[in-house]
């Protein structure tokens, strides 16, 4: 009799029996009802039991079988409503719908072969990210049996170059001084010619009256001059920039210039001014990538578009600056050398198996979220950002867990009333690292999410395979009963 | 709320000029001037301190109301709102004045029950319905009339110009401000005179602040509104109630200026002041002595609420803003794998191409046309938000084509007014013509609107006119529109002629796209104005995530509700900040009786579809959205009634109840039509509340079906649910199936539900149409009327005055009737169909969602045809 009972689930099947004429509600509140009221189109059962075939219980399940494809148990709301949710198109009445299951279940085999393919790729960059890490490793300890020998050489160097900088500067300055004595007696000589004829022209017109004047309009030019300071009227782009800015923080909302418009060129400028401004001051990262993995780079770079003119960059001087500057900039190679081997020789950090996550080392990674940015860096700390001036700690390293499932950042800056700040990132697998979905789930406490290969594992490859497998074998399953049927 | 960015009566040298000055009794009629010419008295009335002529007419209509006209001659040509802001038809149907008496002070007359006392030293009108005094117009003397007038070079009560922040208005014409004294008698509450967060009953404005400003009537931007206010906001409708025992009075001043009105309570009367800054008196006094007669009467003159496409009645998501298409097939797909049904999704100004309207960002929305289809195949809708700021671009077709048609705004000096707004710089289309509105009108057909499909329909934000870098965000008063009109004559109608012009353009797609049966025009509008119902619903704007916002919302929608504009809703869940699992269900639990009922979020709030607050949070609002759904048949039955007669959806306790004097001011509980009375939770925390149930009628609890007794009781509350009662007398058509949109529920079966009053008696009535087109006017609906009594329950066609007869049949029937209120009986009942077929009734609950209740008697699958006449006979066993 099951058969003929429309959206039966095969589990519950034994209650369906119609034994004795009758039908008991599955569950909740007790109710024997007569069989003949079984899918009849109108609720009797609280559970909603006695009509899994049709739409009249608010909680009722129909039961899908969607041969070829992965069986469902739809909400009874969707039965016969006139859209088609099973792919077989049992829940609608017969005609109304395709059956779409062998469809379906071809564009997952696609989908499928599409993941499978796509996670042996992952698990290959896996094991160069290993390598990565071992060799990095392996330059590391080379590095760590010389490095001090090599900062103090290093900044002997230095300070042998700066001697020379500074006896430069010095010829440097006596040039200067020379020209500036020749200069300044040139002025006076002009300034003493320039008293002689305002004399002249005083005696002619009357003294009173012309320094009267002068000092009005002096007066006049100076008040004016102070009122545009001090409350200056904002201009009507002033106005409509601010009240719109009421509403939100995020650019894009608030009438942005676009590069094409013909409004203010001037105002973007400014803006990316602004950024720039931010950004660099602490944007150290990015210059000692150590090492050097060609993973998609979500850190900021600066784009250096606008420095001041230099001055001749041939002179003496200035060479002797710039080799100054290129023997710095070797010193803070080796101190970030020297940085790392403390951090990653020297401290017990759990950097993963095989020090996998060793290859993302001084990486950090960013989400931009509407209002806020999240960065996080490997091994150091997570930054919520607002604008390009504003910026929080929301936690330092703190490790993995979940099988390194998660990384946590703890006891970033204070939050009032709650305590520290802290974040939590869940790593899953993917092609390379993206920071995404950046977010504060409860007070103070943030969350996001990064992708990288250096989770992926062997156990989801096998568990795609066997899907496959499994829908292949669905599939000549079916194939076979409509061959059948056919014949 | 920025005070300071808005000005108040004292910072306006119109309002304050007028405001609670002595003007005295510096206005008479001349009586030999007066001519009584059946229906219409005219007569010259003198502003005795300038010796000026103005012209006085009061007009008998046979609508309902009384017409009084202040103008100066008609060739100073005052501004005059346009005709076409009302309906038609009115102007000419007139009820004679019959003339009681003459004196050398006063004439008297009368026209139906309405009594009119004209005296004319000084100059005042007193008017009663059925022997009960209503109003007085002037008793006070603070009537005024400025007239225009030479322009003086000294001027210092701002006749000619005044600056306010930087923004300076030339005033070329001089004063034109109007002064109107009107004194309820006998009133102790006065109602109306929206947009405004405030109490119901209208509070004084002689008291501490803010309620020491006058209630201001200027459609304005109003950034984070505060909750308790008189200040303005985005429309406005010049239409106040006055109630009490026994008599209510309606007044309607058609005039879109800029306008405060002053309310101050006497122990015998409520006085109010209103001062408009220009246009006319044009005084509407509705004499019908019900609220519902005096509703109908307004609705004869600004219209009643069209029906709307029932669709729209279903829930709507929004939000500021669904990224991109993936988005939208999360968010849509979340609510079928949460079983929540909803309608329609929305889409911000971020789905623009830079805020062109009417374009797409093309990577974020690169196939719009195959997402709405989408949509569509599960029977859902998409809403696009288009805005009246064009940018200023001339690589924008509709910029280039509006410039060179000369479609804009004009400021002072003749060019097109540029102002900022989301776009950045911007014009502003001059909605005001009628050429103009035409042409917008084309802009919406499926080949004008590229990526658009017939499944979307659009949202009017920002019609105020929102400009950021205006005085008071909104465009200069002595900008020039359509025919030289000054915009301060006509401010307070822009929001609804760009609103009638984008539905116009809807309604011209949808003729286009099935020029038999074109779909009805969904346009929602923030900014309004009397006449906006017939156009479409409107929100109430930029509300927040707070308690005392969601208490406000009530009144809100009670006040829109009894000057016209029924179909109204706040956002649920507060546009601004985040609300929390308990806000949020409390939010949709009245949400769903709001009749405009759409969730929405500001673009930097966390997310908050329904789904995302945890399990049982989910369950909660899952269960009160498809409450919403299972009252739709009785939801759209008040819709039709709306539409025939101008009823509130919404009503306050004292429309239902106009004999009852405490009821007055209640505002914490309100009706849903005439059947449900609906208690919202206010408040966090609460586990019980105090609820009233108005003495002289049968209540039962909506969830359990248990007869409640009527008394102000404290009610026991849970999270689950807010307490709503059914009144007896009343039966409800209802759908019990909880699918995933209106259209999926199209073919399901009703349930009846009879409340049963005291003498064992109920009505109501059903109302099916197509849901969609303008076929219902062709006659093409079903009304049912059904009636209960001496236990007899029957379904007869319903009949009203005026509408044409109703012709469709569906092949619907009702799958269950459940009795609230029958009399004990021992063994039971058993129902009588057709007089031949007997089923007894079973012990059930009165919903299949509280099972656990089994308090009312259910006659089970009668199979009753909804189209048909029937009769069911209950017979005790």
């Amino acid at each position: 009799q099951t058969d003929n009972l429309r959206g039966v689930n095969p589990d519950l099947a034994s209650h369906y029996s119609g034994k004795g004429g009758a039908f008991t509600c599955i569950s909740g509140i007790p109710k024997t009802i007569p069989f003949s009221r079984v899918n009849d189109d109108y609720c009797d059962c609280p559970d909603g039991s006695d009509e899994p075939g049709t739409s009249a219980c608010h909680n009722g399940r129909f039961y899908c079988r969607n041969l070829g494809h992965e069986s469902r148990l739809l909400a009874s709301a969707f039965v016969d409503d006139g859209v088609c949710d099973c792919c077989d198109g049992a829940d609608e009445p017969k005609g109304k719908c395709q059956n779409t299951c062998l469809q379906a279940a071809a564009v997952r085999k696609e989908e499928l072969r599409g993941k499978i393919q796509l996670h042996e790729h992952m698990l290959n960059r896996k094991k160069e990210y290993t390598t990565k890490a071992s060799t990095f490793k392996e330059e590391l300890k080379l590095k760590a049996e010389t490095i001090d020998e090599d900062i103090a050489r290093q900044q002997a160097e230095i300070d042998n170059l700066k001697g020379e900088v500074t006896r430069l500067e010095a010829e440097e300055a006596a040039r200067q001084a020379e020209i500036a004595a020749a200069n300044q007696a040139a002025e006076e000589a002009r300034k003493a010619e320039a008293e002689a004829q305002a004399e002249q022209a005083a005696s002619l017109q009357g003294e009173e009256a012309a320094s009267s004047m002068d000092f009005k309009a002096d007066e006049g030019e100076h008040a004016e001059g102070q009122a545009q300071q001090e409350e200056r009227e904002e201009t009507p782009e002033e106005r409509g920039r601010r009240i719109a800015s009421q509403w939100t923080n995020d650019p894009e909302a608030a009438a942005v210039p676009e590069s094409e418009g013909h409004l203010n060129p001037d105002d973007q400028e400014e803006d990316v001014d602004g950024h720039y401004d931010g950004t660099e001051d602490d944007g150290t990262e990015g210059h000692f990538d150590y090492p050097n993995t060609e993973a998609q780079s979500s850190d900021y770079h600066p784009d250096h578009a606008r420095r001041p003119p230099r001055p001749d960059p041939y002179s003496p001087l200035n060479k002797a600056r710039a080799a100054v500057m290129e023997a710095e900039r070797k010193l803070q190679g080796l101190q970030k050398d020297k940085e790392n081997i403390g951090t990653f020789l020297h401290r017990p950090l759990d950097l993963g198996p095989d020090d996998i996550f060793l290859a993302l080392a001084n990486k950090c990674f960013t989400s931009y979220q509407t209002r806020w940015t999240y960065e996080i860096c490997m091994f150091d700390k997570a930054v919520q950002k607002e604008g390009y001036t504003n910026s929080v700690v929301v936690g330092r390293w703190y490790g993995f867990s979940d099988d390194y499932r998660t990384m946590y950042f703890t006891g970033g800056d204070e939050c009032w009333n709650v305590g520290p700040r802290s974040m939590t990132v869940a790593l899953s697998c993917g092609w390379d690292e993206r920071l995404s979905d950046g977010e504060e789930p409860s007070t103070c406490a943030y969350a996001a999410k990064l992708t990288t290969p250096a989770v992926c594992t062997e156990a989801e490859l096998h568990e795609l395979q066997q899907q496959l497998e499994n829908l292949e074998a669905f599939e000549k399953e079916v194939q076979e009963k409509i061959l059948k049927d056919e014949l | 709320f920025k005070e300071n960015e808005f000005k108040k009566c004292a910072q306006t040298s119109f309002c304050s000029r007028n405001r609670n000055m002595q003007q005295g009794a510096n206005f008479d009629i001349v009586p030999g001037s007066i001519v009584l010419n059946t229906a219409t008295l005219t007569a010259t009335l003198l502003n005795k301190g300038f010796d000026k002529h103005l012209q006085l007419t009061v007009t008998s209509h046979s609508d309902g109301f009384i017409r009084v006209l202040v103008d100066e001659l008609p060739d100073v040509g005052r501004y005059q709102v346009p005709s076409d802001v009302l309906v038609s038809g009115w102007e000419t149907k007139k009820l004679a004045f019959k003339e009681e008496s003459r004196t050398s002070s006063a004439i008297t007359l009368s026209g139906g029950e309405t009594k009119l006392v004209l005296n004319f030293q000084p100059f005042s009108l007193a008017i009663s319905v059925k022997g009960v005094p209503a109003l007085q117009i002037n008793s006070r003397n603070l009537f005024n009339f400025e007239h225009r007038r030479p322009k003086q070079e000294n001027d210092p009560a701002g006749f000619w110009e005044e600056t306010w922040m930087g923004h300076t208005d030339s005033k070329p014409k001089g004063p034109e401000a109007i002064s109107l004294d009107l004194v309820f008698p006998g009133f102790q509450h006065v109602y109306g005179i929206p947009e405004r967060a405030t109490s119901l009953s209208l509070r004084s404005t002689n008291g501490a602040a803010p309620y020491g400003e006058p209630y201001r009537l200027y459609n304005l931007d109003v950034f984070e509104y505060l909750d308790d206010h008189p200040f303005g906001l985005y429309g406005s409708i010049p239409v106040m109630l006055a109630h009490k025992k026994g008599l209510t009075v309606g007044v309607f001043w058609l005039n879109a200026a800029e306008m405060f009105v002053d309310v101050v309570k006497g122990r015998s009367e409520v006085g109010t002041q209103w001062i408009a800054e220009s246009g006319i008196l044009d005084l509407f006094v509705f004499t019908g002595g019900s609220a519902p007669a005096v509703l109908s009467s307004y609705a004869r003159v600004a219209g009643t609420t069209a029906l709307p496409q029932l669709f729209s009645l279903g829930y709507h998501q929004c939000r500021w803003n669904y990224k991109d298409e993936e988005d939208v097939k999360e968010v849509d797909g979340g609510f079928d794998s949460h079983e929540i049904p909803y309608d329609v999704l929305w889409l911000d100004i971020e789905h623009t191409n830079g805020k062109r309207y009417l374009t797409w960002d093309s990577s974020l929305f690169p196939s719009p046309v195959a997402m709405q289809e989408d949509l569509a195949s599960r029977g859902r809708q998409m809403v696009t938000i288009v805005d009246p700021h064009v940018k200023r671009d001339s690589g924008y077709y509709i910029f280039s084509e509006a410039e060179k048609a000369g479609h804009f705004v004009k400021n002072k000096h003749g060019s097109d007014f540029d102002g900022w707004c989301w776009p950045g710089s911007s014009s502003y289309l001059d909605v005001t013509s009628p050429a103009v509105r035409e042409w917008w009108a084309q802009q919406f057909t499926l080949d004008k609107y590229q990526g658009s499909t017939k499944h979307l329909y659009i949202w009017n934000d920002m019609n105020e006119p929102s400009v950021f870098n205006g005085p008071e965000i909104t465009m200069q008063k002595d900008n020039l529109h359509y025919g030289n009109v000054e915009h301060r004559d006509n401010h307070n109608l822009y929001g609804i002629y760009y609103h009638m012009g984008t539905a116009e353009g809807l309604k011209l797609r949808g003729s286009q796209v099935d020029p038999e049966n074109g779909d009805r025009p969904f346009v929602l509008s923030r900014a309004f104005f009397s006449g906006t119902q017939r156009v479409g619903p409107i929100w109430t704007g930029d509300n927040a995530a707070q308690w005392s916002h969601l208490k406000v919302s009530v009144p809100m929608l009670l006040t829109l509700g009894l000057t016209g504009l029924p179909y109204s809703g706040a956002d649920v869940g507060g546009f601004f900040g985040n609300p929390d699992a308990e806000l949020m269900t409390r939010w949709y639990q009245l949400g769903i009786y709001y009749p405009f009922f759409r969730g929405h979020a500001h673009l930097e709030t966390q997310r908050r579809e329904p789904w995302l607050f945890g399990p049982e949070t989910t369950a909660r609002i899952r269960t009160a959205i498809r409450g919403r759904y299972t009252l739709l048949p009785y939801i759209y039955t008040l819709f039709r009634f709306a539409n025939t007669s101008g009823l509130p959806i919404l009503r306050p306790l004292w429309y239902e109840f106009p004999e009852n004097e405490d009821l007055f001011a209640v505002e914490e509980e309100f009706m849903a039509g005439p059947a449900i009375l609906v208690k919202p939770i206010v408040a966090p925390g609460v586990s019980s509340v105090d609820v009233t149930l108005p003495v002289g009628a049968r209540w039962y609890d909506a969830l359990s079906g248990a007869a409640v007794p009527a008394r102000s009781r404290s009610q026991r509350v849970t999270l689950d649910s807010i307490p709503v009662y059914y009144r007896g007398g009343n039966i409800l058509p209802l759908r019990e199936r909880p699918r995933r949109s209106t259209a999926a529920q199209l073919a399901d079966p009703y349930t009846l539900v009879v409340a049963l009053d005291d003498k064992g008696e109920a009505t109501g009535s059903l109302y099916v149409d197509d849901g969609r087109s303008f076929a219902f006017q062709r006659g093409q609906y079903l009304h049912r009327d059904f009636t209960m009594k001496s236990l007899k329950l029957s379904s007869s066609k319903h009949v009203e005055p005026g509408v044409p007869s109703g012709a469709l049949t569906v092949p619907t029937t009702i799958e269950r009737v459940v009795f609230l209120g029958l009399p004990a009986s021992k063994r039971g009942y058993k129902a009588l169909i057709g007089a031949k077929h007997a089923v007894p009734l079973e012990p059930g609950p009165l919903t299949m969602l509280a099972p656990q209740y089994e308090n009312a008697l259910v006659l089970r699958k009668p199979g009753l045809p909804v189209s048909h006449d029937w009769e069911v006979e209950i017979v005790a066993l």
